[in-house]
């Protein structure tokens, strides 16, 4: 989409567009580098405070996923006036709220446009140490891959949408999507992590492949370690499936290989868009049980061990 | 008669939603879409439904044309009837059969496993779990009894987290690899499930 557009260079700019990182990193001193970040998007839920939680979760990952410590956040706000109630817009500015200010974050701000059709997110700001930035493609071979959260919300969304979901794949979905990265980024850090970002609309081989971008690793998947929302691989069997999946898949398809004999619905579930997802962290494979344990400890119950980096097959992401 | 939903312009999921409203009342149904998701979204939803799915492409719309399959559930609610004359499930859940000495156990389950193409009625589906993993896999004495119970179009399921457990995934030598949720399913939707 930015072809054609010089993108910009300074000195201080640590962490920009072109390495697909998820927030941009900008070096103040040699303590202290900013982030900055933003994520906004239309409801996915019936519930407005529950989607202003979600959408405020999602926005904060961002700064968590790159080792960063958010600070102040602002609301973005497409709001259809004449259309909709201003109790709508104010449940959900209420749910966002909460959940910032369950990260600690403090709201400085915000802006709202009339829109007729309804969207809202936050502008993230925090801080990150310039040598302590965790990037997407820092990955080594030998190195074993954690994922925080289960994957599956794109298809629990389009079953809800459809009317067609259980209230236990949704209520599982929707405790995953309003929970923080906060804790899992907090842990990791006592860790010495190679890599890390979280996964949301690439779904988890797009972000997977996100990881391969220094060519010097190869990424294997086990389907099977993978945590799956229950009721999820029952909708991509029913084709209940959102459209951005068909959009990763094409994106992806020359860097993954799913292996053959696995069950049709790997590749609709791995591809899956999430929303607000968990973290995907490389780290040693010493480390990593260490990790998972940690994260197990602190109610991060679904946290998995789901794949490692290779140094054969570099540059493709493989799915067992 | 078929049905004819015209899901034109309408975005996901709507054109499944609707076309399962219609499977509901007719075993015939055609769903008329306008882009490739709705077409693959569409059609994943009518096999899994047990229907026949043939598309049609006319000038950048894809007809979709449902048929009620010989095995095709009624119903998207009604759980499938089993009339107990269904072929079973036989659960393979160890490589050893009985307790007492190990050696004697796999002897018998190798045994159990060579006899089964000669013995009626044959199961429709075959799942090997926990150390019964070992029997689909590289080293195992009864591969060529199951390549070919697997050529009558026996379904042979391994299960996976069983396989990287005992660390021989990339020994498999027969079947597919499996996961709980479709172990679960064929276990559950089956008349009989039969544990040597």
């Amino acid at each position: 989409m930015l072809d054609g557009i010089e993108l910009p260079s300074h000195p201080n700019l640590l962490v920009g567009l072109e390495s697909l990182d998820d927030a941009g990193v900008f070096r103040l001193t040699d303590e202290i580098a900013l982030v900055q970040t933003v994520d906004f998007f239309t409801p996915i839920v019936d519930d407005p405070y529950t989607f202003g939680q979600i959408a405020a979760a999602n926005a904060l990952s961002d700064v968590y996923a790159m080792g960063g410590t958010p600070l102040t956040a602002m609301n973005l706000v497409c709001f259809p006036s004449k259309a909709m109630d201003f109790s709508i817009l104010k449940e959900i500015l209420r749910g966002g709220l909460d959940k910032i200010n369950e990260a600690e974050v403090t709201l400085v701000g915000g802006h709202s446009i009339d829109d007729p059709e309804l969207k809202y997110g936050l502008s993230v700001t925090g801080t990150v140490h310039p040598n302590k930035i965790l990037g997407n493609a820092g990955a080594r071979p030998g190195d074993q891959l954690v994922l925080t959260k289960p994957i599956g919300t794109g298809l629990v969304n389009t079953a809800l949408k459809g009317n067609m979901a259980s209230a236990e794949a949704v209520d599982a979905a929707v405790a995953q999507m309003t929970t923080l990265n906060r804790e899992a980024a907090e842990l990791l850090m006592e860790f010495d992590v190679h890599a890390c970002t979280d996964v949301t609309g690439f779904g988890l081989l797009g972000h997977a492949c996100e990881m391969l971008l220094s060519g010097e690793v190869g990424i294997e998947i086990d389907h099977t370690a993978v945590p799956i929302i229950a009721g999820a691989i029952e909708y991509a069997s029913q084709g209940l499936i959102p459209g951005g999946t068909y959009r990763n898949r094409d994106h992806g398809a020359s860097r993954v290989e799913i292996a053959s004999g696995l069950p049709d619905w790997v590749e609709s579930v791995l591809f899956d868009p999430q929303t607000s997802g968990g973290l995907i962290i490389a780290l040693p494979s010493a480390d990593a049980k260490s990790l998972l344990q940690k994260l197990r400890d602190a109610g991060i119950e679904k946290a998995s061990i789901i794949g490692r980096a290779t140094s054969d097959r570099k540059g493709k992401v493989v799915v067992r | 008669m078929a049905l004819t939903v015209d899901a034109r312009t309408l975005s996901c999921p709507q054109p499944v939603v609707l076309t399962n409203k219609a499977v509901e009342e007719s075993d015939q149904v055609i769903t008329i879409v306008d882009n490739e998701v709705a077409k693959e979204n569409v059609t994943r939803f009518a096999r899994s439904k047990g229907f026949d799915v043939t598309v049609e492409e006319k000038s950048g719309e894809f007809h979709i044309h449902l048929t009620r399959g010989e095995a095709a559930e009624q119903t998207c609610c009604e759980p499938l009837a089993t009339t107990g004359d269904e072929p079973p499930v036989l659960l393979i859940a160890s490589d050893s059969i009985g307790r007492g000495s190990d050696e004697l156990g796999q002897k018998l389950m190798t045994a159990f496993v060579q006899i089964l193409s000669e013995v009626n009625p044959q199961p429709k589906t075959i799942i090997f779990m926990n150390s019964g993993v070992k029997l689909v896999c590289e080293g195992s004495q009864v591969i060529e009894d199951l390549r070919a119970l697997a050529e009558q179009e026996i379904e042979l399921l391994a299960c996976g987290t069983c396989l990287g457990y005992y660390d021989i995934k990339e020994k498999l030598a027969v079947g597919q690899v499996s996961n709980m949720f479709d172990i679960a399913t064929a276990m559950m939707g089956a008349s009989k499930v039969i544990a040597p």
